[in-house]
């Protein structure tokens, strides 16, 4: 019983605690951030299988918590205001060439990241060229170039 | 006839326009795509049936059928013993035994209990609260003896254990000389 009580309050801490880290933290993945999301783990297994090892536990915690997400995508594709509330809104940061400096420091986007993503994504060589830039819902930066 | 004129159309749209719904379908068959609708449909049915096993699978563990948990809560007793037990382990998975000994049991200023053959097969015993003073081994299982002042209402042994085994549990403990109390338990591996 408290394998599937322990997996579902994990699975809303998580959630919860990864809305308010902000969709910037582990977007763009370094090194360090890849060794945090480690110990994430670390931490949080301890919390769901306390002293229990056996294989029915780990099916019942994998299970329940597939399931919480399949339910939770499940109520995001039925209604927008949950899809908006559990997963954010997309945020133009540059628009029409103009950087939008007020937002971009809200979400903790700078010029660079911008370039950085224009170079990868469309090979655009300077800041002129870009004609909207969209922070996605996943934290990763699309371009739009003028043509 | 390709088998995407069989899909429902309609435009794409997002919420600020609203186009209404026509039936111009791109043709996509000139783009590279080894794509087979038939088979991704089976895919999808097969990922609902999943589901709905997941969601079993969960609502099972919080009922308690694969552990401890209300279903699995159990107990048994006579006039002179009640046992609580689950009846549902997993395997290495800690568990608690309470036995509650009514006054009638105490013989010569102690409790006898006999555990069984199938209880030392399938449990570790972890600690036992409060602790035996004496062991003995005899033909029906181990006999665990407590010292016992003359007590009122019933007092409590509390076996800590750790399921051993995978599989059914033929579990029997009792009062010694008396009908050993059968407690059924199944371990999950």
């Amino acid at each position: 019983m408290d394998a599937v009580l322990r997996a579902i309050a994990i699975y809303l801490v998580l959630l919860l605690l990864f809305r308010v880290a902000g969709r910037r933290t582990l977007a763009e993945i370094t090194t360090f951030d890849f060794v945090l999301l480690l110990i994430i783990g670390e931490a949080t297994q301890q919390a769901l299988l306390g002293e229990d090892f056996s294989v029915t536990n780990a099916v019942v915690v994998i299970a329940t918590l597939l399931f919480a997400d399949v339910m939770f995508s499940l109520m995001k594709s039925r209604s927008k205001k949950m899809e908006k509330v559990l997963d954010g809104v997309p945020t133009i940061v540059v628009d029409n060439g103009r950087c939008l400096t007020e937002l971009m420091k809200k979400a903790r986007v700078d010029e660079d990241d911008v370039m950085e993503a224009a170079r990868r994504l469309q090979g655009i060589e300077r800041i002129d060229q870009i004609k909207y830039a969209v922070l996605e819902v996943n934290g990763g930066i699309t371009i739009i170039p003028y043509r | 006839m390709h088998y995407r004129d069989h899909v429902p159309v309609s435009l794409c749209t997002l919420s600020m326009n609203s186009a209404a719904a026509g039936e111009n379908r791109t043709q996509h068959d000139k783009l590279d795509v080894n794509d087979d609708l038939d088979f991704q449909r089976r895919v999808w049915r097969f990922e609902r049936a999943g589901w709905v096993a997941m969601g079993l699978i969960g609502l099972a563990g919080l009922l308690g059928l694969l552990g401890a948990g209300l279903l699995s809560g159990a107990e048994s007793g006579d006039g002179r013993l009640r046992i609580e037990y689950e009846r549902f382990h997993r395997h290495l998975s800690p568990v608690e035994l309470t036995v509650h000994i009514d006054k009638a049991a105490i013989k010569d200023g102690a409790v006898g209990l006999v555990l069984n053959e199938g209880f030392a097969d399938k449990f570790q015993i972890q600690t036992i609260m409060p602790q035996p003073t004496q062991w003995r081994l005899a033909g029906d299982g181990m006999h665990v003896r407590f010292l016992a002042a003359d007590f009122e209402s019933p007092a409590t042994v509390r076996f800590y254990l750790k399921p051993q085994g995978y599989g059914p549990a033929s579990v029997a403990i009792g009062l010694e000389g008396a009908q050993p109390l059968t407690l059924p338990q199944f371990i999950y591996p």
